[in-house]
C-alpha cells in the first residue's frame, strides 16, 4: 500500500458524504424555518391564509355585531349564520385556499359556540339555482331568498379580488379579501373587513 | 456519399506519409476514436420536432390516447431536462383531445407556473451558448401565441368541465399579460395576436352568459368588437340553452432542423492535370475544411392545414362564430425570430471555425501540420455536429380553432360538424331550463354518432 492511498481514501469518503448530505429530504413543521416560511408561488399559502384568518376573526370578534350575538346568546336566542364561499375574482387559482379560509372562520364560530352555524354541505348547489335564474349570488336582493332556503338570519360572503402586474422586473399580486356579515331580514350589513396580502416573483 | 469519400481521401494523401511513427499513430488512433465517439453519440440526439413526431401523427388519426401514452413515455425520459415543459404543454393538449380536461388543466396550470419562472430566470451563460454552442442550449421560451394558447385552451378546459370561476381566472391571467405585451411588444406584434385576443372575449362573453351575468357577456362583447347571437323569441315557460362547440382543425407548422453544407461547392473543384502533389495538398486540405463548415438553423415545415367547417343543427347549416388561424400566428412569430436565429446560426459558425484553427494551431506546434488539420477538423465536426437547430415549439396545437355559439330551444337536436374526411356528430338534449351546454370537438374523429355526451352544468 502505497502512502497516497489513506489520502485518497479521505478524500473518497468525504466526497462520498457530501454527495449523501445532498439529496432530497423530508421535512415537517418547525425542522426548517425559512423553508417553511419562504413563497413557493403566487398562490396564497399557510402564512397568507394564517395572516388573512387572524385578522378577519379578529376584527368579527371585536365587532359590535359579535357583541350583539353574545347577547343574544346570553338571552337564550342563538342567531343561526350561514357561512357561504368566499367567490374568486383573482388571475390566481386560490379556489383551495379561500376554501380552507372558509372553514377555518366556520370552526371558529362553531366552537365558541355564540352562533348556530349552517351547514354547507348544500349550499353549492342553492349558489348554483339562484345563479341559474340570472343573479350574482352576492346580489342583495338575493340575500333574503338564500337566508329563508338556508333557515338563516345572517350570512356571511366573500370575494378575493386582485390586482396582478407583470412587467421585465417581475410579477405582483395584491390581493384584496372582503368579508361581509348580511342581516337576511334587513339586507343591511352588519360587519365588513377588508384584509390584503402581497406575493411576487422577481427577476433574478 | 462523394461528399464525405472525396474530401477522406484528399485528406488520406496528407496524412498516411506522416502517420509512419508507430507512437504518433496509436495516440492520434486513440484521440480520433475518442472524437468520433464524441461526434456520433451527439448526432444520434434528434431534435425536438422529430422526437414529438408519433404523437402528432396520432393526434392527426385521431389516436389521441396514443399520443397521451407516447408523451407520457418521452416525459419520463425527458424529466428534467429542457424539452420537460414543452413535452407538457403538448400531454396538455393531447389529453385534452382525449376529453380528459382534469388532466389537460393540471398540465396546464403548471406549465403556466414554470413559463413564468423562466421569464424572469436569467441564464446569460445558456443564453451565450446559442451564439457559440448550440442553437438549444438556452431554455425554451415560447413565443406570445403559444403562451397566450396556455390560458386560452385552460378556458375551454374549464369551459368543459363547467368550471366558470376557474374559466375566469384563465381568462384573467391572459389580461395580466396582454397588459404586459402592451408594454413588451411592437404594435405589429399585438395586432397579429388580435384574432386570439377575440377568441377569448367569445369565450368570456359565454362564461359570463354561463353564471348569470349577460351585462358583463355583453361588455366583454363590446371589448371584442362583436355583438353577442341574440336569444331567439321564447315560447312561455322554456328558456333556450346557449350551446358552444370548439372545434380544432389540422396542425401549426413546426420547426424542422436545416443543417446548409458552406462547402459543399467546394468538392466540385477538381485539381488540374498540371498541378503539383503539393498543389492538390492545398487543395485537399481546402476542402477538408469546407466540409465542416455548416450552418445549422431551424426553419418551419408547411404543418396541416385547418379547415373552417359549417356546423349543421338538425340540418340547418350555420358558420363559425369566431375562428383563430394559429398557422399565421406561428408563421408570425417564426419570422419574427428569425434574423436571431440566422445571426446566432453564422456566429456559431464563425465560433467552431475559430475552434478548429486555434486547435489545428495548437497541435500542429507539438506534431506536425497534418496531425494538426486532423485535430483540427474534428474539433470543429464534432462542434458542428453537436449544434441542433433548435426546433422546440409546442408542435400539437392545431392549424385552427373555430366557436360555434348556438342557442337552442328545448328538445333533442342532431348537431353534425363535417370537419375534412372526419364528420363528428352528437345528438343534445335541451332540457328548457337554460342552462350552458359545451362541446369540444378533437381535431379528427371518425364517424361515432351519440358518443359525444354533452357537458352541462
Amino acid at each position: 500500500m502505497t502512502r497516497s492511498t489513506p489520502c485518497y481514501s479521505l478524500i473518497i469518503l468525504g466526497f462520498s458524504l457530501y454527495l449523501a448530505a445532498c439529496g432530497p429530504r423530508y421535512l415537517r413543521s418547525g425542522e426548517d424555518a425559512s423553508f417553511e416560511g419562504s413563497a413557493m408561488s403566487t398562490r396564497l399559502d399557510r402564512h397568507d391564509l394564517e395572516k388573512m384568518f387572524k385578522r378577519a376573526d379578529g376584527s368579527l370578534s371585536k365587532a359590535g355585531l359579535m357583541k350583539h350575538w353574545k347577547a343574544l346568546n346570553r338571552d337564550g336566542q342563538q342567531v343561526t349564520l350561514a357561512v357561504l364561499s368566499i367567490e374568486n375574482e383573482t388571475s390566481e387559482h386560490v379556489d383551495t385556499s379561500l376554501m380552507t379560509l372558509v372553514k377555518k372562520l366556520e370552526t371558529n364560530l362553531i366552537n365558541e359556540g355564540v352562533v348556530t352555524v349552517v351547514s354547507r354541505s348544500h349550499q353549492p348547489e342553492l349558489l348554483r339555482e339562484i345563479k341559474s335564474q340570472g343573479s350574482s349570488a352576492f346580489d342583495q336582493a338575493q340575500v333574503a331568498i338564500m337566508g329563508r332556503q338556508l333557515g338563516a338570519q345572517y350570512l356571511m360572503t366573500g370575494k378575493l379580488y386582485d390586482i396582478a402586474e407583470k412587467s421585465s422586473n417581475g410579477r405582483r399580486v395584491q390581493y384584496f379579501l372582503f368579508m361581509q356579515v348580511i342581516e337576511v331580514e334587513t339586507g343591511a350589513i352588519r360587519w365588513q373587513i377588508e384584509v390584503d396580502a402581497l406575493k411576487g416573483l422577481t427577476a433574478g | 456519399m462523394n461528399v464525405v469519400l472525396i474530401p477522406l481521401l484528399s485528406l488520406s494523401q496528407i496524412m498516411i506519409p506522416h502517420l509512419v511513427n508507430r507512437w504518433r499513430l496509436r495516440r492520434t488512433a486513440t484521440a480520433l476514436l475518442i472524437l468520433t465517439l464524441i461526434i456520433c453519440s451527439l448526432s444520434g440526439c434528434g431534435s425536438y420536432s422529430q422526437s414529438t413526431q408519433h404523437s402528432r401523427v396520432a393526434l392527426l388519426q385521431g389516436r389521441a390516447d396514443l399520443a397521451v401514452a407516447e408523451l407520457n413515455t418521452q416525459l419520463e425520459v425527458e424529466r428534467g431536462s429542457e424539452s420537460e415543459l414543452l413535452l407538457i404543454l403538448e400531454r396538455a393538449l393531447a389529453l385534452q383531445q382525449n376529453g380528459e380536461y382534469h388532466g389537460s388543466s393540471k398540465d396546464l396550470i403548471r406549465a403556466d407556473s414554470e413559463l413564468e419562472m423562466i421569464d424572469y430566470t436569467k441564464t446569460p451563460l445558456k443564453d451565450l451558448g446559442v451564439y457559440l454552442y448550440s442553437d438549444d442550449s438556452s431554455p425554451y421560451r415560447p413565443s406570445p401565441f403559444e403562451k397566450a394558447m396556455v390560458n386560452v385552451l385552460n378556458i375551454v378546459n374549464f369551459l368543459m368541465l363547467n368550471e366558470w370561476s376557474r374559466a375566469k381566472v384563465e381568462a384573467r391571467r391572459l389580461g395580466v399579460l396582454e397588459s404586459y405585451w402592451g408594454e413588451n411588444l411592437s404594435k405589429e406584434s399585438r395586432q397579429n395576436l388580435g384574432q386570439l385576443k377575440r377568441f377569448v372575449h367569445w369565450l368570456k362573453a359565454f362564461t359570463f352568459i354561463a353564471t348569470g351575468s349577460p351585462t358583463l357577456a355583453h361588455k366583454e362583447a363590446e371589448l371584442g368588437g362583436f355583438q353577442l347571437p341574440s336569444v331567439p323569441e321564447r315560447s312561455p315557460g322554456a328558456k333556450y340553452s346557449p350551446v358552444i362547440v370548439i372545434s380544432a382543425s389540422g396542425m401549426v407548422p413546426h420547426k424542422v432542423a436545416q443543417r446548409l453544407p458552406l462547402g459543399r461547392a467546394l468538392l466540385y473543384i477538381g485539381p488540374h492535370p498540371h498541378w503539383s502533389a503539393r498543389e492538390r495538398q492545398a487543395l485537399a486540405r481546402i476542402q477538408a475544411k469546407g466540409l465542416v463548415k455548416w450552418l445549422n438553423f431551424p426553419t418551419l415545415s408547411n404543418g396541416v392545414e385547418g379547415r373552417t367547417a359549417s356546423i349543421r343543427v338538425n340540418q340547418l347549416q350555420a358558420s363559425p362564430t369566431a375562428q383563430v388561424d394559429l398557422t399565421r400566428l406561428a408563421e408570425r412569430a417564426y419570422e419574427d425570430a428569425k434574423p436571431l436565429l440566422i445571426t446566432a446560426a453564422i456566429t456559431r459558425l464563425i465560433s467552431r471555425a475559430l475552434v478548429g484553427g486555434i486547435t489545428e494551431s495548437l497541435v500542429k506546434k507539438k506534431s506536425n501540420g497534418a496531425v494538426g488539420l486532423l485535430v483540427g477538423l474534428i474539433a470543429e465536426g464534432a462542434m458542428a455536429s453537436a449544434d441542433t437547430p433548435d426546433t422546440r415549439s409546442w408542435t400539437t396545437l392545431p392549424a385552427q380553432l373555430n366557436l360555434y355559439w348556438l342557442w337552442l330551444p328545448p328538445g333533442t337536436h342532431q348537431l353534425r360538424l363535417v370537419n375534412g374526411a372526419h364528420p363528428w356528430q352528437t345528438q343534445v338534449s335541451v332540457s328548457g331550463d337554460g342552462r350552458p351546454i359545451t362541446f369540444n370537438v378533437p381535431l379528427s374523429r371518425s364517424m361515432a354518432s351519440g358518443q359525444d355526451s354533452p357537458h352541462r352544468e
